[in-house]
């Protein structure tokens, strides 16, 4: 009997082989895109080395003015679906900072919860400020309006000039820059910086389109576990599009905050493989590697990485010491030539 | 990003259709039309291995893809452009490999979300005509490689489902003779005790 013979290869049509084509297509163009992104990093990195001074590096922009509507995953592992006609910019992107310019027609936003990232939708006359959260924005550049539905969790209007807060929108409710200015409006507040805690749900919501009375706390404010989650997710599209420092900072960011939850280990196995390969720094690298090893899972994959850092530090010793843990906890480990071809006294290069 | 279908080039109306070695030579140049052929003439063989490799995937869109990018990427460190087919090949089965590693991971970590049930996709491998002997034994291997490691499982497939020689396996797998004995050997012994037990239920 053999199942070769009654196999059935699929039939793809032709939309099927273009849908592929088109993936082949944007994936390559997206590849030489990181490249370049990379190069021009590592450009702007010996310049400020150097230093001659870097300005405000905008990490990735990307304008959208589609005749179908798009789905744009963000570096942090948010999503907007924009419609077609929409004039959308992504002019900042990383861990601790995301803004999107919405100058015409309509997206909806889903936004993962994170509240060390301040992220902000800006219109032409106001800022949308949210935490974590799903909502739909329109704007209409010739009636000079803008609408927003809110569908989950809370967000904050300001004024785009002065930053003042306007209204604080909550889910099921829908807010419009031509309603009438509440008569209390907030006097101008200086742009919140980064927190660590959620101050969105504050009580001091003077102008808000709906009052807020001081209540049960608020339920769904994000549970530590989806915060974690969050950031382990943030840090991984970061990587991915190439990213690097600002992957670091969010694996960083969640070991310190969040320890013992269960994306800690893997997320010090990628800062560990991320500061030996991209920032050069193996002894930087054992340190998380060290952590990521004591899971029993990830031991492979750690203590292979903690070989190739200890010969990428010329630490013969230590790379000897690695190597031979990894050989009796690992004899048949996917990594084993790698290691077993690892310190040799010389100083390796990055693999 | 764009979210504009990109055109798969057609065709040129040629008087004789350009041999392989031909194609591979422009595709390596950067020819658009030449990547363009390769992929329309070889993307079903790629989907079907893909999805017989790793039936219970949802993205096998996704891996083709890669499949063909990294493909493309990498023409230059093709040495026979007769080899075209089997080093696709070779690429999807290190391409699935790591995605199959990693989904262990994850699960073993509590990060993986589900995917289809093993069953329906299994089902879609085999011709409706299939006996129902090849079903048994196709699902008796799939539950197999389930519990395999990824090196083990790709041995497996290669041989039971694709029908490759040993000799073939081993080429294809990059490992020597005996490793991919010993590999399938393993294997093989775990998929008897699965059948033994598919026949006992």
């Amino acid at each position: 009997m053999s199942i070769e013979s009654h196999l059935r290869e699929p039939e793809l049509s032709s939309e099927d082989r273009e849908s592929l084509w088109s993936g082949v297509h944007l994936k390559r163009r997206a590849r030489r895109r990181r490249r370049r992104l990379l190069r021009t990093a590592i450009f702007a990195g010996s310049l400020f080395v150097a230093g001659v001074g870097v300005q405000q590096h905008q990490a990735r922009m990307s304008r959208t003015e589609l005749a179908a509507p798009t789905r744009l995953k963000l570096p942090d592992g948010s999503s907007v679906v924009s419609q077609p006609g929409t004039d959308l910019e992504v002019v900042e992107g990383g861990v601790q900072r995301v803004r999107v310019d919405l100058r015409a027609g309509s997206a909806g936003f889903q936004v993962v919860p994170n509240p060390a990232r301040r992220f902000s939708v800006m219109l032409p006359r106001h800022e949308i400020r949210v935490v974590g959260t799903r909502f739909q924005l329109r704007v209409d550049a010739r009636a000079d309006l803008s609408e927003l539905d809110v569908e989950e969790g809370t967000v904050e209007v300001r004024r785009r000039d002065t930053q003042a807060l306007l209204a604080r929108v909550h889910a099921g409710e829908h807010w419009s820059s031509d309603a009438p200015a509440p008569e209390t409006s907030a006097a101008p507040e200086p742009p919140a910086p980064p927190s660590s805690t959620s101050s969105s749900r504050a009580s001091s919501t003077e102008g808000t389109a709906r009052a807020a009375s001081p209540g049960p706390p608020n339920p769904s404010a994000p549970s530590e576990e989806s915060q974690a989650a969050a950031l382990f997710d943030q840090a991984t599209v970061a990587r991915r599009h190439g990213d690097f420092k600002s992957a670091i900072a969010g694996y960083e960011n969640l070991l310190k905050c969040f320890p013992k939850d269960r994306h800690a280990s893997l997320a010090a196995l990628e800062l560990g493989r991320l500061k030996r390969v991209r920032e050069a720094d193996p002894k930087g690298a054992a340190d998380a590697l060290e952590r990521a090893a004591e899971d029993r899972e990830l031991n492979d994959d750690a203590l292979a990485q903690l070989v190739l850092s200890y010969d990428q530090a010329g630490d013969r010793k230590r790379c000897l010491a690695a190597q031979s843990r990894y050989l009796s906890r690992h004899p048949e480990g996917v990594h084993v030539n790698e290691v077993r071809a690892s310190c040799k006294g010389t100083k390796a290069t990055p693999r | 990003m764009h979210a504009k279908i990109i055109r798969l080039p057609q065709p040129s109306p040629q008087v004789r259709e350009p041999n392989l070695s031909e194609l591979v030579a422009r595709a390596r140049a950067g020819e658009e039309p030449a990547q363009a052929e390769l992929f329309r003439r070889h993307v079903e063989r790629v989907y079907g291995f893909v999805r017989r490799l790793m039936p219970d995937a949802t993205d096998h869109d996704d891996i083709v893809q890669d499949v063909f990018v990294q493909a493309m990427e990498s023409l230059h460190r093709l040495r026979e452009a007769e080899a075209f087919s089997g080093w696709l090949r070779g690429i999807a089965i290190h391409i699935v490999k790591n995605r199959v590693r990693k989904r262990r991971l994850l699960s073993r970590l509590g990060l993986h979300r589900s995917s289809l049930p093993e069953a329906l996709a299994i089902a879609e491998l085999v011709s409706p005509s299939a006996p129902p002997d090849v079903l048994v034994e196709l699902k008796a291997v799939y539950r197999t490689v389930a519990k395999l490691d990824p090196n083990l499982r790709t041995a497996l497939i290669l041989r039971r489902v694709e029908g490759l020689s040993v000799a073939a396996v081993a080429e294809q797998l990059g490992r020597s003779l005996s490793t991919t004995k010993r590999w399938l050997a393993s294997a093989e012994s775990q998929l008897a005790l699965e059948l033994g037990q598919g026949r006992h239920e």
